[in-house]
C-alpha cells in the first residue's frame, strides 16, 4: 500500500509541471565533437565575471533576458567560449584535447561518477567476438580466454571465480539490460532433477544468472559494464550491471562471417532510416555454430537470434517524444549425443534448448521548455520462453533397483524397475517475464548547481508456465531421483516492486567542481506466503557517489585535470523462483527388501516422508560496495584507478540439513521362500523401529563473498608518427569466499553392517581466498591511409594465488540417530564410530598455492578494402607466450599454452 | 599341565593293575611296556585326537589287543600309546582316529588310519613309530578364481552384479572357512603413493572386509572343495541372459541399507558379515581390477579389530600445478600373518605397483591389458593347477594365475 502511495505521489509531481512563462534566454551547451550535452557548464557574464547559471543535465540553461550581456561559458575539460547570446541557443564547446576521429579499440573508463567500462562498436569489431562473453577481456582484470561454448558462460565481475555454485550469487546478481529491458532469469527452472552425469550437470545454469553465450554482439552499438555503484534506477542486482544499447538507424546491408577454431558465425542485417520521418528500422539475424571439439560433430552449441527494432521520433516545439519497439527472438541449443559406433546406444543424448521471444516498447518524453520536468520514460517489456531439456538414455541396471512412486507420506511398495529400458526425461520450462518501469527526471531551478531529481518505480513479474520435470516414473533416466513431478505453473508468480529516487548535483565553483549522485531504492517481493521473512518487508538500497574535480591545472604546458571520487552503496538481489519454491523432497527408507527367484514374489516396502526444503527465512542477498577512485588526465593521457571493497554476507547457498526419521526394519529371515504363493505379507513379520538421520539441502543466506581490489586503466593519446596508442589496464583482485553457517557431514563408512549413524557439525566450513594480479599492455596502431588497424596485446598475469580457509578437522557438535545434539569432546576422537567424524584435512591443504608469472601475446589485425565495403579481420590469441615452469612443493609444474585464432569478413552494401 | 601329570599318573596306575592281572607263566616273553608313537604332521597345531583306536593283532596267535582313545597320551604334537604286558611276537598294528587341529591358523579336521604289518615286538625292540602319512596337511585355503570384470549386456554395457570370488581348500584335510574374511585393498595398484607410515611389510591396508560367519566349525570345506562367494547370489540369467546363475552361491556380499537408491538383492545364500566397508552404497569389486584382493583368517573379535586396527596414512598428492599432503583415512589394516592368500590385480597400461607384500604375492595378474578394455568382460583370473590337480601357490600370481581366463561359472 505504501508503495502505491509513492507512485501516486510521483505521478502527481509529474502532473504539476507548469511551463515557466517568464521572459528568458534559453540555450543548450553541447560538446562540439560528440554533440552530447555538457552538464554543469558555468554561464557567466563575461564583462562582470559574475556567474549567472549552470547548465542542467540535458545541457540546457536559461537566464533572464538581457540583450547587453556577453556570455562566457566554461566547463572543465573544455576551452572557454565567449559569445553573445544567439537565437538558435546552441553553444558548442571545444574539448581541450580533441578526440576527433579517434578510433578506440579498447574499453574506456566512464567519465561519469559511476565506475564502469564502456565498450564501443570499434572495439568489438577489433576484438571479433562470438558472444558477449568475449567482451569481458576488455574490462580491468580481464584476459583473453578461449571461448568455451559448450557450457553456460556466466559473468564474474571483480572476482576470481571458483566455479562453485554456492558462490554463484555474484553472477546471478549481475543484471543485463538490453535497450532498457532486463533479461530475467528469475524463473529459470531448467535443471534435470536427480542428474549426476556431467552431460547434464555441467550445463545447469539455474540460479547462476544470464548465460552470455546467448547474447549476440553484432547489433550492439555500445556496452557499459558497471563495476562500481550503479544508479538506484537499477535494482535486483548485487554485483554489477551490464547495459547494452543496440544500433538504431543507418542504411544498407551488413554481413559478417566469422570462423575460429571452435565456431562459425554468420550475421546479416538490414538497416533503414527515413530521416524526414524520424523513423528507423533495423532487422538482423545471426547464427552461431560452436563445437566443443572440431572433430566431434555430436557435441555442439547453436545460437540463432532475430531482432527487429523500430524507432520513431516526434520532434515538437516543446518536447521530443521517442518510441522504441523491439521484437527479439533468440534460440540456444545445446546438443550432446553419444557416438553410436563407440558406445552402446543410439538413444543416449542430451538436448537443451532455450527459445526466447521478447517484446519491448519504450516511450521517452523530453521537454524542451524550461520546466521542472525534464524527461519521462516508460518502458514495458515482456518475454516468453519455451525451454526444453530432453535427456534420453538406455538404462541397463546391474542389480535390482527400485523406483519410489508414492506421492504421499507413509508406507508403500516400491516399483521394481526392469533391468533394461530406455529412459526419457524432459524438463519443460516456460518462464514469462513482464517488466514495467516509469521514470521521471525533474529539475529544481537553480542558478548555482546543475541538478536532476530522478524518481521512478518498476514492477517485475516472473512466472513459469511449464510442466517442469516430465518423465515416466516407471522408466526414470536417473534412478536415484528424490523429487516427483510437479507443474511449475503451480508455483506462485514472483512480483517485485520497487520505487526509487535519486538526486544528482553538479556544482561548479572556483575551487573545483563537486558532483554528487545520491539516491535510495526500496524493493519488496510480493505474493509471498505469510511465513516468509521477506513477506511485506521493504529492502532499502541507499547508494551515493561523490566526486570532486580540481580546477584546471597545467603541467608542461598541457592541461591537467584531476578528479577524486568515492562511493558507497547497498545492493539487493531477490531470490529466484527455484530458491523460494524448491521441489519437494521425498525421503524414502527401505523397510523390507525381499528378493525371490520369482519376480512376482519380490517386495520392497518403503516408508516415505515428504520434506519441504522451502526456507521461509530466506532473505535477499545484499552486497555493500565501497570504493574510492582517482582520475588524472594530462593532455588527453588518462589514468583511472579505483580501489574497492564489496562485502556480501548473505549470498545464496545450498546447505545440508539432517533430520531424524523413523521406519520399520522388517526381519525377512523367517519367510520361507518355498511356501510363498505371492508377495510376502508384512502383517506377521517381526520388525524393529529404527531412527535414522537423513540429509537434504535447502537454500540459505550462508555464502559470504568479499571482493577487494584495485582496478586501473591508463590510456595514452595516439603518438603522432607511429600512429600508436598505448592502453595499460589491469587489476589486483582478492576474493574471499566463506560459508557463514555451520555445515554438516555424515561419513559414508559402514561399520559392522551399518553406515555410521552420526552427523558431524562443523563451524564456518568451506572457504577460500584467491588473489590475482594482471596487467594488459595493448598497443594499437591505426593507419588511416592504409585503412589498416592492428594491435598487440601483452597480457601479463603477474601471479595468482589460492588458499583454502583453514578449518578444523574436528566437529563442534554431532547429531546422534535420535536427533539429539551433543558437544564434541576430545575423547570422542577415540570412539569406534565417532572418530569417523574427524575429517582428514592435512595442514598443507590450507597452504597458499601460488602460480607465478605468465604472459600471452595476442595479435589482431583489421583491414578495410573496396571503399570500406569489405572489412577483413583476424586474430591470433596466445601467438607467443611466456609461461615458465615453476616449483610447487618440490614438484616441477610445466605449463602449456595453445594458440587460438580466427578470421572474419564484414561486408557492407 | 598339572592335570596332565595327574592323568598320566592315573594311567600308569591303571597299567600297573593290568600288568598284575595279565601275568602268565608262558615261555614266550612278555614285554612289560611297549610303546607306539603316532606321529602327526608337523605343521598341524593344537592337535586334538578323538575316537582313536589302536589295534595290535598278533600274527601267530591272532590275539588282538585294542587300545582306545583314553590311553593315547599327548607328547608334544604327537601321541604315545603304552602297551603293557604285550606278548613278544609279530604284530599287525593299525591306528585310526579323528584329528582336530589348526593349520596355518585355520581350524581343520581329518580322519586317519595308519597300518604297519608284521612288526616284530621283542624285548629289544618295543618302541614303534607310526607316521600319519595318508595326508600331508600342506597348503590351505587359496583364492582359486576372481571374477571381477562382470559380463556385458547385448548392447555391450557393463553388468557387474554377477561378480564372484571362489576360495578353495587346497589342502588334503577338511578346513573350516569360518571367520575367513575377503579383503579388498585400500590402495590402488594403479596409483602409487609413498604412504606414511609404510606398513606394507607387516600389514595389508583394506577398505572392505566381509567375513564368513560361523561358530568356528560351521563351514567345513572338504579337501579340494570350494566356496563360491557372490556379490549377488541370485540367478542373473533371468534378467541378463549373458550372465551367470549364482543362486547356488555359498555366501553373498549383501549390503543392507535403508536407502532405496542402493537396493541390493538379498539372494538365498547366507550373507557375509560386513565388518567394514568404505562406502554406504553398493559394494562390488573394481570391475577393471585396480584393487588387490586377499583372504585372511580373522584372529580377533570384530569389536577388537574395529577398535584397534585403524590405519591413517598420509601421502603427497601431486596433480598438475598442485601438490598437497593428503591423508587417506577410512582404512583398516590386517596383519600379514593372518592372510592366507592374496592376489595383486592390475592393468598393464596403468599399473604402478603392488599393494600386497611380496611375501603374500610377488607378482600380479589381470583381465584387460589397457584401461577400460571392453574385451575384459566374461573373463576372470584363475589359479593354475599342477599335475595332481592341486592349485599352484608359489605366492607369485604372475606364475600362479591364468589371466583373462574364461570365467569358470559362465556357460558358453
Amino acid at each position: 500500500m505504501q508503495l502505491i502511495r509513492y507512485i501516486i505521489l510521483a505521478i502527481s509531481l509529474l502532473a504539476s509541471q507548469l511551463a515557466d512563462a517568464q521572459s528568458l534566454i534559453s540555450g543548450v551547451v553541447l560538446d562540439a565533437e560528440t554533440m552530447e550535452p555538457v552538464i554543469g557548464a558555468t554561464i557567466a557574464d563575461a564583462r562582470r565575471g559574475k556567474a549567472l547559471t549552470v547548465t542542467q543535465a540535458d545541457g540546457t540553461f536559461a537566464i533572464p533576458k538581457n540583450n547587453e550581456v556577453q556570455l562566457r561559458i566554461t566547463s572543465i575539460g573544455y576551452k572557454p567560449l565567449v559569445t553573445a547570446p544567439i537565437a538558435s541557443g546552441r553553444y558548442l564547446l571545444q574539448a581541450e584535447v580533441s578526440q576527433l576521429g579517434e578510433v578506440v579499440v579498447t574499453a574506456q573508463e566512464n567519465r561519469g561518477l559511476t565506475t564502469s567500462s564502456k565498450i564501443e562498436k570499434h572495439a568489438m569489431e577489433h576484438l571479433q567476438p562470438s558472444s558477449f562473453a568475449d567482451l569481458l577481456e576488455l574490462i580491468p582484470g580481464g584476459r583473453s580466454i578461449d571461448p568455451s561454448l559448450s557450457t553456460p558462460n556466466n559473468i564474474h565481475i571483480r572476482e576470481i571465480s571458483t566455479g562453485n555454485s554456492n558462490y554463484a550469487t555474484s553472477s546471478l546478481g549481475t543484471s543485463f539490460i538490453i535497450d532498457g529491458a532486463p533479461i530475467s532469469t528469475g524463473a529459470n527452472m531448467q535443471y534435470l532433477a536427480g542428474a549426476w552425469d556431467d552431460m547434464a550437470t555441467s550445463r545447469d545454469n539455474t540460479n547462476a544468472g544470464v548465460d552470455m553465450r546467448g547474447i549476440s554482439t553484432d547489433d550492439i552499438e555500445r556496452v557499459e559494464i558497471v563495476r562500481g555503484i550503479p544508479s538506484v534506477e537499477y535494482g535486483d542486482l548485487t554485483s554489477g550491471l551490464v547495459k547494452i544499447e543496440r544500433r538504431h538507424g543507418g542504411q544498407g546491408m551488413k554481413f559478417r562471417l566469422k570462423a575460429d577454431m571452435g565456431s562459425k558465425l554468420f550475421y546479416a542485417a538490414k538497416d533503414f532510416e527515413w530521416e524526414p520521418k524520424r523513423l528507423t528500422l533495423n532487422v538482423s539475424a545471426d547464427y552461431l555454430d560452436a563445437k566443443a571439439d572440431p572433430r566431434n560433430r555430436l557435441e555442439n552449441y547453436k545460437r540463432m537470434t532475430i531482432s527487429t527494432r523500430l524507432q520513431k521520433r516526434w520532434e515538437k516545439e516543446s518536447y521530443d517524444l521517442t518510441l522504441s519497439t523491439n521484437i527479439d527472438y533468440s534460440r540456444s541449443l545445446d546438443n550432446d549425443k553419444e557416438d553410436v559406433d563407440q558406445t552402446y546406444s543410439a538413444e543416449d543424448s542430451y538436448k537443451s534448448s532455450y527459445n526466447r521471444y521478447a517484446l519491448m516498447a519504450a516511450l521517452q518524453l523530453k521537454t524542451k521548455r524550461p520546466s521542472w520536468l525534464k524527461s519521462a520514460d516508460l518502458t514495458l517489456s515482456t518475454s516468453v520462453e519455451n525451454d526444453l531439456i530432453e535427456r534420453t538414455r538406455l538404462v541397463q541396471l546391474s542389480r535390482m533397483t527400485v523406483a519410489p512412486l508414492s506421492k504421499e507420506e507413509g508406507e508403500n511398495d516400491a516399483y521394481i524397475l526392469p533391468f533394461k529400458y530406455i529412459g526419457h526425461h524432459e524438463v519443460e520450462g516456460k518462464p514469462v517475464n513482464a517488466f514495467i518501469k516509469l521514470n521521471a527526471r525533474l529539475q529544481i531551478p537553480s542558478n548555482t548547481v546543475s541538478n536532476t531529481l530522478l524518481i521512478g518505480t518498476d514492477w517485475n513479474l516472473d512466472k513459469n508456465l511449464g510442466r517442469g520435470q516430465v518423465f515416466d516414473p516407471y522408466k526414470p533416466v536417473y534412478t536415484g531421483i528424490s523429487s516427483r513431478q510437479r507443474s511449475l505453473n503451480a508455483i506462485p508468480a514472483n512480483h517485485r516492486l520497487s520505487v526509487y529516487a535519486e538526486e544528482s548535483v553538479k556544482w561548479p565553483t572556483a575551487i573545483g567542481t563537486l558532483e554528487i549522485a545520491a539516491g535510495i531504492r526500496a524493493t519488496t517481493l510480493m505474493n509471498l506466503e505469510q511465513d516468509y521473512t521477506m513477506n511485506g518487508k521493504l529492502y532499502w538500497d541507499p547508494r551515493a557517489n561523490i566526486g570532486y574535480s580540481l580546477p584546471r591545472l597545467s603541467i608542461f604546458g598541457k592541461p591537467m585535470f584531476i578528479r577524486l571520487a568515492a562511493g558507497i552503496g547497498q545492493h539487493t538481489k531477490m531470490p529466484t523462483m527455484e530458491q523460494l519454491f524448491p521441489d519437494l523432497l521425498y525421503v524414502d527408507f527401505i523397510q523390507l527388501n525381499y528378493y525371490h527367484d520369482n519376480p512376482d514374489y519380490r517386495r520392497i516396502n518403503l516408508m516415505t516422508y515428504i520434506v519441504n526444503p522451502r526456507n521461509a527465512a530466506l532473505e535477499p542477498a545484499r552486497n555493500l560496495k565501497k570504493e574510492v577512485s582517482l582520475d588524472i588526465n594530462i593532455g588527453g593521457n588518462r589514468l583511472a584507478v579505483t580501489a574497492f571493497r564489496e562485502r556480501m554476507t548473505s549470498g545464496f547457498r545450498m546447505q545440508s540439513h539432517y533430520q531424524t526419521f523413523q521406519y520399520k526394519q522388517y526381519d525377512a529371515s523367517g519367510i520361507s521362500a518355498a511356501s510363498l504363493t505371492g508377495q510376502p505379507s508384512l502383517d506377521a513379520l517381526p520388525y524393529t523401529t529404527i531412527n535414522e538421520l537423513a540429509g537434504y539441502g535447502n537454500y540459505t543466506n550462508g555464502s559470504m563473498t568479499l571482493k577487494e581490489g584495485v582496478e586501473y586503466t591508463l590510456e595514452t593519446q595516439r603518438f603522432p608518427v607511429i600512429l600508436t596508442r598505448l592502453t595499460i589496464n589491469g587489476a589486483y583482485f582478492r576474493t574471499t569466499y566463506n560459508n557463514s553457517i555451520v555445515d554438516s557431514y555424515r561419513p559414508s563408512q559402514v561399520i559392522d553392517n551399518r553406515q555410521i549413524q552420526y552427523v558431524g557439525l562443523y563451524d564456518n566450513d568451506d572457504g577460500s581466498v584467491r588473489e590475482s594480479f594482471n596487467t594488459n599492455f595493448t598497443l594499437d596502431t591505426d593507419v588511416p591511409r592504409l585503412k589498416l588497424g592492428f594491435s598487440i596485446s601483452a597480457q601479463c598475469l603477474w601471479f595468482t594465488t589460492s588458499q583454502r580457509k583453514e578449518v578444523s578437522n574436528y566437529p563442534v557438535q554431532y547429531i546422534s540417530p535420535h536427533g539429539s545434539i551433543h558437544d564434541w569432546k576430545e575423547s570422542d576422537a577415540d570412539d569406534m564410530y565417532l572418530r569417523w567424524l574427524v575429517r582428514d584435512y592435512t595442514p598443507s591443504l590450507f597452504e597458499k598455492n601460488r602460480v607465478p608469472f605468465a604472459m600471452n601475446v595476442n595479435m589482431k589485425v583489421t583491414k578495410k578494402l573496396f571503399d570500406d565495403r569489405l572489412h577483413i579481420a583476424m586474430f591470433c590469441n596466445k601467438l607467443w607466450d611466456y609461461t615458465p615452469d615453476y616449483d610447487s612443493r618440490g614438484t616441477t609444474i610445466r605449463r602449456h599454452v595453445t594458440p587460438y585464432f580466427g578470421l572474419e569478413m564484414n561486408i557492407k552494401l | 599341565m598339572k592335570k596332565l601329570i595327574l592323568n598320566s599318573i592315573m594311567m600308569m596306575l591303571a597299567f600297573t593293575m593290568c600288568l598284575t592281572s595279565c601275568s602268565s607263566d608262558d615261555p614266550v616273553p612278555v614285554i612289560p611296556t611297549a610303546t607306539v608313537t603316532l606321529e602327526v604332521p608337523a605343521n598341524l597345531k593344537n592337535v586334538v585326537l578323538s575316537g582313536a583306536r589302536a589295534t595290535l593283532t598278533n600274527v601267530e596267535t591272532k590275539q588282538v589287543v585294542t587300545i582306545d582313545n583314553t590311553k593315547f597320551i599327548k607328547q608334544g604334537n604327537d601321541y604315545k600309546i603304552m602297551c603293557n604286558e604285550l606278548v613278544a611276537g609279530t604284530y599287525n598294528v593299525a591306528v585310526n582316529g579323528h584329528l582336530d587341529f589348526t593349520l596355518n591358523g585355520v581350524a581343520g579336521q581329518k580322519d586317519f588310519e595308519v597300518r604297519s604289518e608284521n612288526v616284530a615286538i621283542s624285548s629289544t625292540s618295543h618302541d614303534l613309530k607310526m607316521t600319519i602319512s595318508t595326508f600331508t596337511a600342506q597348503g590351505g585355503f587359496v583364492i582359486s578364481e576372481i571374477f571381477f570384470t562382470g559380463t556385458s549386456t547385448a548392447e555391450g554395457k557393463s553388468y557387474s552384479g554377477d561378480q564372484y570370488i571362489i576360495i578353495t581348500n587346497n589342502s588334503d584335510v577338511t578346513l573350516y572357512a569360518d571367520s575367513i574374511a575377503v579383503l579388498e585393498s585400500a590402495f590402488l595398484t594403479t596409483d602409487k603413493q609413498d604412504y606414511e607410515p609404510d606398513i606394507m611389510s607387516t600389514h595389508f591396508s583394506v577398505q572392505a572386509c566381509y567375513m564368513i560367519p560361523g561358530n568356528g566349525k560351521s563351514v567345513p570345506v572338504e579337501p579340494g572343495k570350494s566356496l563360491k562367494l557372490a556379490v549377488n547370489a541370485i540367478n542373473h540369467t533371468t534378467e541378463q541372459p549373458n550372465s551367470i546363475d549364482l543362486s547356488d552361491a555359498d555366501f553373498e556380499f549383501y549390503d543392507e541399507t535403508s536407502n532405496p537408491n542402493f537396493t541390493d538383492p538379498d539372494g538365498n545364500a547366507p550373507n557375509l558379515d560386513k565388518w567394514y566397508c568404505y562406502t554406504a552404497t553398493i559394494y562390488q569389486f573394481h570391475s577393471r581390477g585396480f584393487n588387490s584382493m586377499a583372504i585372511a583368517k580373522m584372529q580377533t573379535s570384530k569389536e577388537d579389530w574395529l577398535e584397534n586396527y585403524v590405519y591413517d596414512a598420509t601421502y603427497m598428492f601431486v596433480f598438475g600445478d598442485f601438490s598437497k599432503e593428503m591423508t587417506k583415512s577410512g582404512l583398516y589394516k590386517v596383519p600379514n600373518g593372518w592372510i592366507l592368500d592374496g592376489v595383486n590385480l592390475s592393468v598393464e597400461s596403468v599399473r604402478e605397483w603392488n599393494v600386497l607384500d611380496a611375501s603374500i604375492d610377488a607378482g600380479w595378474t589381470y583381465c584387460g591389458k589397457v584401461d577400460r578394455d571392453d574385451t575384459r568382460f566374461d573373463k576372470s583370473v584363475i589359479r593354475k593347477k599342477d599335475a595332481n590337480g592341486k592349485y599352484i601357490d608359489t605366492n607369485n600370481s604372475t606364475n600362479d594365475f591364468i589371466p583373462e581366463a574364461p570365467a569358470s561359472l559362465l556357460n558358453k
